[in-house]
């Protein structure tokens, strides 16, 4: 198998599905986002982005802080180091598997 | 689901950050404040201007990004959500000081150099453009129409120092004070847009 294709095997599939795809790539430009925020610049349901938001923290990707703002509770999410590490490992290694030469 | 592009993702988020106008408001306060001191008149222009104008500087540099932050708290994410842009590494922040010290020596060197070859006031005009693609391109790059304004108002407040009679000393003056009124009232107008636009969710 040529190793372009082994690369593409090797991607992380936690992060490789699209929905958590998006979250990561949103996570990794900010220190840190609330739930509404998050669902409204994805476009998921509540209950998708949960289960979602589930998996990356149980990975380690995803750090999360349950906190109060009034009485209003706010859930804020934030890339943890291995989780920008593996986002930033994941998009090295699909650019060297679509575009071997760039 | 809508659409991945990671690097439009990242464009969006940063615009997310930069669309309730907060930055603007402050930061345009802080650039009249620096203006003002620097019309200041005589004998009090030197200990606020030697003084005032590096304090105010430091002052925004270290807590500028946490009042921003509690603003943004109390006006804007209740409504628009919790988003707090990610800080750049500290390797990026030393290479944008030294860029930026780099481009004030260069300003100045080029300056001297056109004044030389007969030119008026090369250095303002200078300062005027690079502040003007510094805002034209972060208005193009982000789609903030009122970015492109503040970036077309500093080129044209450049461009207008040699019609006008009025010293350097007193033209860096007016120059921070109009465009940060300029930007205190663009920021102002965005943050009633946003405020209007979105009502105070709910998390359940």
């Amino acid at each position: 198998m040529a190793d372009e294709h082994r690369r593409l095997l090797d991607l992380d599939r936690t992060i490789h599905e699209p929905a958590r795809l998006t979250i990561v790539a949103i996570l990794s430009v900010l220190e840190k986002a609330d739930f509404l925020y998050v669902l409204r610049e994805t476009g998921l349901t509540k209950g998708n982005l949960n289960s979602h938001m589930t998996r990356l923290e149980q990975a380690g990707y995803v750090a999360v802080e349950k906190t109060y703002r009034g009485k209003i509770p706010q859930t804020l999410y934030s890339l943890t180091k291995t989780g920008r590490a593996v986002f930033t490992d994941y998009r090295k290694r699909l650019r060297e598997a679509i575009d071997p030469g760039g | 689901m809508q659409d991945i592009d990671l690097g439009q993702v990242r464009v969006r988020t940063w615009r997310n950050w930069m669309e309730d106008g907060i930055q603007e408001l402050l930061g345009g306060a802080f650039m009249a404040i620096w203006g003002a001191l620097e019309l200041t008149p005589q004998p009090y222009y030197r200990y606020l201007v030697g003084l005032g104008i590096p304090l105010l500087g430091v002052g925004f540099a270290i807590w500028g990004r946490g009042l921003i932050v509690r603003v943004k708290e109390r006006t804007s994410f209740p409504r628009t959500g919790y988003a707090v842009a990610r800080r750049p590494a500290a390797g990026r922040v030393v290479a944008a000081l030294v860029l930026t010290g780099a481009l004030i020596y260069g300003l100045g060197w080029l300056g001297a150099v056109l004044r030389t070859a007969g030119w008026r006031e090369p250095g303002a005009r200078l300062v005027a453009l690079v502040v003007a693609i510094a805002w034209i391109g972060m208005g193009l790059w982000y789609s903030f129409r009122r970015l492109l304004l503040y970036g077309l108002l500093a080129l044209a407040l450049g461009l207008g120092l040699p019609v006008t009679a009025i010293s350097p000393g007193l033209w860096a003056g007016l120059f921070m004070l109009i465009l940060g009124l300029a930007a205190m009232l663009g920021g102002s107008l965005a943050l009633r847009r946003v405020l209007r636009r979105a009502a105070p969710p709910a998390e359940a």
